[in-house]
């Protein structure tokens, strides 16, 4: 299990559908969408600049749209109680052409931006999103702000760098396959292992949110996984409503979290011979080195939307890097179904720039995670099972051997368990969605 | 479907491929490794070594501790059936199964077991040691050892009376690194007779 930030991205204006589309100057019209009376109802949205659009979301509903100058007018105004038919007249003032302010709302209603027409709650994404809004937010920000603030940066890039110096100089630290079983006992060394494991991967999801509150948003908790290995996922949506720089820090904290610890634990080692640390407590300071060294460099596959991606994407000002490469590579291969080729049509510029060379390092990160499967996950799933089989085979309800097969089971079968699991979730999700 | 051809498809396609191809060349998982299956070769020549040579025995992967399996050929075994779990090298205060300590041995790494009646200052010394040498050696006392002290690799046995620091420094400076799942080409080479 590997704990890991996630943010949904944001939808491209045309992904949405919400661009207010331009017809023939002259004569208004409506077109298809939502009638000229209606009026519309939004929740408190936040609009941020994001290079020469920007990013307007329901921080609430945790939805989040890339719009142009012309679709904040627009929906400026119909925050202000107007019309679609009045909003129309007014972008038609000002713009000098007819906008079609319908098509556009009904853009923004699939996309789960609207709460209210005329009164009646929106179908679709709003209501889901509505239902799924459970924000965790019991830390007031000004009480965390000081964890995240200049000094604790300062203090965590310390951390980092005395990490990996001490890493790269002194090679008897760096983890190995062999610095897990710190105790005799096989079974206590992996339960101790997967304990902290945990510990580790939550405490890591918390400083996410933890940052996240520091700067006024909230957070949602998820089982997840990528490709085959399970996650615990921090979703921090909301920092769409942040301006850009402001998000680094709740998407880098996780990580930070896990190099103060690093550090520490490297630190006590290296000391170990004059402090005295008992052989036993080095050792297990060796298995948290690895625990953590595997985490971090996890978040270093940026092919796999973890922590380090959201960072990228953020810094290249991608709306959704990861969706678009891969469809950007599913054209080159075999091609796209009309729906996927529209999608990849209306996404955002910048993305569509960066598809190219990320599909690219998308196709070498396939390959690492086949390399990766093969050599790892499977012999570890192989003795996993023959402890199991044999184990519970051979082993009497008597035996320590029995009940320890029985956990390693139950250990393993969860772990498999648990992305199969989330793969049929968003299986499901993706046919509701087509359908 | 969008049909797509051209030069940018093969490019793609051969991506493809190049990175399967580089997973495969890659891959280091051996099945007979993991059976236990793999039969080396005599050890390389050498100049003379400490300790006394112990035939090779088959050393498959045992599924838990206390799982029935071949009889060790010396005490403390030298090679033969082990747990695929590898432990950690260090300064461990209880006795590490024989069954753990072969699959250290057999990544080429040394174990020095004594006697629970060894004194302490003799202890001491070979908690030195094994600190001295932590990335290599695994110390550990040895209930079914009456005296003395045992010193193993792969395939390579010393008995010692006492902490001898001397011995041991050699045992662990010329063993070290032999045989890692196979006779290592680096060690056949630096200490060719």
């Amino acid at each position: 299990m590997i704990s890991h930030a996630g943010a949904n991205d944001v939808s491209a204006p045309g992904q949405s559908g919400a661009s207010p589309g331009q017809s023939g100057p002259g004569v208004p019209d409506q077109g298809p969408g939502v009638g000229p009376d209606v009026v519309i109802g939004f929740g408190e949205l936040s609009i941020v600049p994001e290079g020469e659009e920007f990013v307007v979301g329901d921080p609430e509903l945790g939805v989040f749209l890339g719009l142009p100058q012309i679709g904040v007018t627009a929906i400026e105004h119909l925050c202000a109680g107007r019309t679609v038919g009045q909003t129309t007249a007014i972008l038609a003032g000002v713009t000098g052409e007819n906008v079609n302010v319908g098509e556009f709302v009904d853009g923004l209603i699939d996309a789960g931006l609207v709460r209210l027409v005329d009164g009646v709650p929106a179908d679709g994404k709003a209501a889901t999103a509505v239902a799924r809004r459970r924000w965790v937010t019991g830390v007031r920000p000004e009480h965390v702000r000081w964890l995240f603030g200049r000094t604790a940066w300062v203090l965590y890039g310390a951390c980092a760098a005395w990490s990996v110096g001490a890493l790269a100089a002194l090679p008897e630290y760096r983890p190995s396959l062999i610095s897990l079983l710190f105790y005799p006992d096989p079974a206590v060394s992996l339960s101790i292992i997967v304990a902290v494991s945990i510990i580790i991967g939550s405490v890591h999801e918390a400083w996410h949110w933890l940052a996240g509150r520091a700067e006024g948003v909230g957070a949602r908790f998820a089982a997840s996984r990528r490709a085959f290995l399970p996650v615990l996922e921090t979703d921090l949506t909301q920092l769409w409503s942040l301006p850009r720089r402001r998000r680094y820090g709740p998407l880098l904290a996780g990580m930070a979290f896990e190099f103060v610890v690093l550090a520490g634990c490297l630190a006590v080692r290296v000391a170990a011979k004059p402090l005295g640390v008992p052989p036993l407590e080095d050792r297990f300071l060796a298995v948290v080195v690895n625990i953590l060294v595997v985490s971090i460099a996890f978040q270093c596959l940026v092919f796999l939307r973890t922590d380090l991606y959201l960072v990228l994407a953020t810094a290249l000002g991608c709306q959704d890097l990861l969706r678009v490469s891969r469809l950007y590579l599913r054209s080159r291969l075999i091609g796209l179904a009309p729906a996927q080729q529209t999608r990849l049509d209306n996404a955002h510029p910048r993305d569509l720039r960066a598809a190219p060379w990320f599909a690219a390092f998308y196709v070498a990160g396939l390959g690492l995670l086949a390399w990766l499967l093969v050599n790892l996950w499977l012999p570890a799933t192989a003795v996993g099972g023959g402890w199991i089989v044999f184990g519970l085979v051979h082993a009497s309800a008597s035996q320590t051997t029995f009940w320890e097969a029985l956990a390693i089971a139950v250990l393993t079968l969860s772990q498999a368990a648990w992305p199969l699991a989330v793969y049929l979730k968003e299986r499901a999700a993706r046919n509701r969605t087509t359908a | 479907m969008t049909p797509f051809t051209g030069r940018r498809r093969a490019f793609w396609w051969a991506l493809m491929v190049l990175t399967a191809a580089v997973v495969v060349v890659n891959s280091t998982v051996s099945w007979a490794a993991f059976a236990g299956t793999i039969k080396p070769g005599p050890p390389p020549a050498s100049i003379p070594l400490p300790g006394r040579e112990v035939p090779i025995l088959p050393s498959p992967h045992i599924p838990y501790l206390g799982y029935s399996h071949a009889r060790y050929n010396s005490l403390p075994p030298t090679s033969g059936p082990h747990l695929p779990w590898v432990i950690m090298t260090g300064i461990y205060e209880q006795p590490v199964a024989d069954e753990l300590g072969v699959h250290l041995l057999e990544h080429g790494h040394i174990l020095i077991q004594y006697a629970p009646a060894t004194p302490a200052a003799q202890v001491a010394r070979l908690d030195a040691i094994a600190l001295r040498y932590s990335a290599d050696v695994l110390l550990a006392p040895y209930p079914k050892l009456g005296s003395g002290i045992a010193l193993t690799a792969w395939g390579r046995i010393e008995m010692l009376p006492r902490a001898d620091t001397g011995a041991i420094t050699q045992f662990i400076t010329l063993l070290r690194g032999r045989y890692d799942h196979k006779w290592s080409p680096a060690w056949a080479a630096a200490h060719a007779p």
